[in-house]
């Protein structure tokens, strides 16, 4: 589970009449602990944040991905356990995002207990959530070979900015915007896409891959495969939230901008927009998923099509869950 | 100035993460892009495409189902 539950050995110092100052600094001889010894204070933070997230199922990403996401960094030659605490950075990572937009967009929370706290705590379990995803990464960046530390420390960095600047693009851009002058609607939502959700799953295969090996045509080849994945979820979600969307008139889908590109009077069907997306972009995913060794490309297409099935025209592969 | 053994360590521990932090890793996500960008047809292209040919081959899946987003 998360580190909130270890006990870090470190540093305090008192500062000033009666305040104390956490100081992070690694133990000589335990790089890999990171903050300390916790206060109650401290532990009732870390508590609660763990609780909420945990109790949450809406927040967190379906095992079926985890398990897929394990099977690639082991199948690129990791360790099952750094690859594992990849995974809980990144799974916290998920939940920060997904409670940020689920708040931002006043959607349902799918859970009782935080739906009944105020805005600035819900907003704060996001920010805590993010903490513990960027504590998790530490704890591991300092374990891994220093070169591959900072590789993936940088991959997760230029990811999380691509996250971020899609939300801001998401929150800003309307959809009676699209198609102004400079602004393709197609082109815009698609951006959109890469940025929000493309650059997480480009984070979660690429971190995986980066944790296992310090070959970049590898992590490379991993993390294009997860943009093209986090692209393909952002375009299903989209058009099967459709009625969801029709209380939120200005909010850029794909539907819209869709419909926007080719004239409203040639609108198909979402899921014939759906169907002819993906067979498109598995065609590319397959392409790049050449690059990797059978059992990376398995666990990659074993996750492709555990989301959204089978792609069309396309025999089912096996699915395997085994490493 | 003493180059004692510590501070020979920490000098090749800095060279290493140099190294690490320079252009091969600033070139990764941008090269992840642009592989992304060649190997996926835009939207826009498929979108236009569709307008004008139709639609060739019954695009149905398995997996539709409206209502199952994560609301994003």
């Amino acid at each position: 589970m998360v580190a909130a539950a270890d006990v870090r050995e470190g540093v305090t110092q008192s500062v000033g009449a009666g305040s104390r100052l956490f100081l992070l600094f690694p133990t000589e001889g335990k790089r890999n602990a990171v903050s300390t010894h916790h206060s109650p204070l401290a532990d009732d933070f870390h508590t609660t944040v763990v609780r909420v997230l945990d109790r949450s199922p809406a927040l967190s990403p379906p095992a079926t991905w985890l398990a897929s996401f394990e099977q690639l960094g082991v199948s690129l030659g990791g360790k099952q356990a750094p690859i594992q605490q990849f995974i809980r950075a990144w799974t916290r990572l998920y939940s920060a995002t997904l409670l940020l937009d689920h708040l931002q967009d006043r959607d349902e929370l799918g859970d009782a207990w935080l739906a009944a706290q105020t805005p600035p705590l819900q907003y704060h379990f996001a920010f805590s959530a993010y903490a513990l995803a960027n504590d998790e990464l530490a704890a591991l960046t300092s374990t891994l070979p220093p070169a591959r530390g900072v590789r993936l420390q940088r991959l997760w960095s230029a990811t999380v900015l691509q996250l971020a600047a899609g939300q801001y693009r998401d929150l800003t851009l309307r959809a009676s915007s699209l198609g102004a002058a400079g602004l393709e609607a197609l082109d815009c939502y698609e951006e959109l896409a890469a940025q929000k959700t493309g650059a997480a799953f480009a984070l979660a295969l690429g971190g995986c891959a980066g944790t296992a090996t310090d070959d970049i045509a590898l992590v490379d080849a991993a993390a294009s495969a997860g943009l093209i994945v986090g692209m393909l979820l952002q375009y299903y979600d989209d058009l099967l939230d459709q009625a969801s969307q029709e209380a939120q008139p200005e909010a850029v889908t794909l539907a819209r901008a869709w419909a926007v590109s080719v004239g409203g009077d040639k609108a198909l069907p979402l899921k014939d927009i759906w169907g002819i997306i993906y067979a498109r972009y598995w065609n590319a995913l397959d392409a790049i998923l050449a690059a990797l060794p059978a059992p990376a490309h398995l666990a990659i297409s074993t996750l492709v099509q555990g989301m959204f099935g089978a792609p069309p025209g396309a025999s089912p592969i096996p699915i395997t869950t085994t490493v | 100035m003493d180059r004692s053994p510590q501070q020979d360590t920490s000098a090749s521990h800095e060279v290493v993460i140099e190294e690490a932090i320079g252009a091969p890793v600033e070139r990764s996500w941008a090269d992840v892009q642009q592989a992304v960008a060649r190997a996926v047809p835009r939207l826009r292209e498929i979108a236009m495409q569709v307008a004008v040919v139709g639609v060739l081959v019954a695009p149905i899946t398995d997996s539709w189902s409206v209502g199952g987003g994560r609301g994003c």
